[in-house]
């Protein structure tokens, strides 16, 4: 029987514990699932060619920058600047939740790619401002801006706020 | 409730319904196909350099103006004209073990020239290890021009981090170990690359990869230089260990 990498376990173990969530911020950034998808695969993919490289302390990040970077590279490829074309893949259930998310995400399509990555960043992945400047490669003060910025906008779209009991989210 | 916890708690459902994912074994299937060849493309990259000294040669020994020599100049029309610089026969101070392969190789693949290069490397390192560092090197390579392209043999200890399987490979159970078969391509397959892979019992690897520069795989194959029996032999060989 031919060998496995040594290291290939805890590849495995990252992928099985991290590839909700990096479906999640793709999903954010792409505004499609497919597309998404495509680009989570390609991200594991390139994160297991380098993997014995990655200090194990830094993949998360590592994960995370290859991840957003394809993302800008398939929007950029795909002419992606405005997914509201497209209706989400799946309604939430009941009709409130359908609305809400087609509002979202019309909201998110108004803004670029980067201003999408570092809204998912900041309030999909909880990242802190100096870890999304890490994985953006920008300033924290320019993340700040940029933060502050698609707020504003996602604010002027996004339907004013009602207070919905039950609304609350375990994280 | 704040803009902030607006977008937060409104990103939090719309991602919640995961619509399809990654697969592990694809991933891990390409993953491991890239490494291979991102490895083998080092040694290919050593290859070209080593090509553009014998353009260079050939420019100086003529006389003419290596300012005018077409530094793109295919690798296999210079090789012919003018032997490279002289190559060092000790690729690897300190150590015979590059000697003793390339010895092999060369008995078995007659139809191969000199290496271009041979040099100890690792699982984790991109690229060879410095010569110097060879006493830890997890596997050696040896790197050849052909007229079609190029070949690489590597030899890997069982202590290799990187050691590998192919489960998409043709598998074939030979004395000793087993025998893998594998053709795929790279740069938007404009290189066609034949491996044959042979890991022994104890863990030890012998790959030896054909690289060839053709549009698709019917043509790639009818420009091999190497023949298959002649690399299966030579993965098999109990001295390319070390």
């Amino acid at each position: 029987m031919a060998r496995t990498p040594a290291w290939e376990s805890a590849y495995r173990e990252f992928f099985a514990a991290r590839q909700r969530r990096l479906m999640r911020t793709a999903y954010a950034i792409l505004g499609s699932w497919p597309a998404a998808e495509d680009a989570v695969q390609t991200a594991f993919t390139q994160l297991y060619v380098h993997w014995p490289r990655i200090q194990p302390g830094a993949v998360d990040t590592y994960a995370r920058r290859t991840l957003v970077h394809t993302c800008f590279r398939m929007a950029k490829q795909q002419g992606r600047e405005t997914p509201t074309g497209q209706l989400p893949d799946r309604p939430l259930a009941g009709p409130e939740g359908g609305l809400e998310r087609l509002d979202l995400m019309e909201a998110l399509a108004g803004l670029s790619p980067k201003a999408r990555a570092v809204v998912a960043l900041r309030f999909l992945d909880d990242l802190p401002v100096a870890e999304v400047a890490q994985v953006l490669d920008l300033p924290e003060g320019t993340v700040k801006s940029q933060t502050a910025r698609a707020l504003d906008r996602l604010q002027a779209v996004l339907a004013p706020p009602q207070p919905i009991e039950g609304a609350r989210h375990d994280r | 409730m704040t803009v902030e916890q607006l977008v937060r708690d409104q990103l939090d459902r719309a991602t919640q319904d995961i619509v399809g994912g990654p697969d592990l074994t694809t991933t891990i299937r390409d993953g491991r196909r890239r490494r291979r060849a991102s490895r083998a493309g080092v040694a290919v990259a050593a290859v070209a350099v080593l090509g553009l000294g014998a353009v260079g040669a050939r420019a100086a020994l003529a006389g003419g103006d290596a300012g005018v020599v077409a530094h793109d100049a295919p690798v296999a029309d210079a090789a012919p004209v003018a032997p490279a610089p002289a190559a060092p026969t000790d690729f690897v101070p300190g150590t015979d073990v590059d000697d003793s392969m390339s010895a092999v190789v060369a008995e078995l693949l007659p139809e191969l020239p000199a290496p271009d290069d041979v040099y100890p490397s690792d699982g984790q390192t991109a690229g060879p290890l410095p010569d110097t560092e060879f006493a830890r090197a997890q596997d050696w390579q040896a790197a050849y021009t052909t007229d079609a392209g190029g070949a690489l043999v590597m030899m890997g200890s069982p202590e290799e981090l990187g050691g590998w399987r192919c489960s998409d490979c043709g598998a074939q159970q030979v004395a000793g170990g087993t025998l893998y078969r594998e053709t795929y391509s790279t740069d938007g397959g404009q290189t066609w690359w034949f491996g044959t892979y042979f890991v022994g019992d104890d863990g030890h690897f012998v790959n030896a990869f054909e690289s060839v520069q053709a549009p698709d795989e019917q043509a790639a194959t009818s420009k091999r230089v190497l023949a298959d029996n002649d690399i299966e032999a030579l993965v098999q060989d109990p001295r390319l260990t070390f």
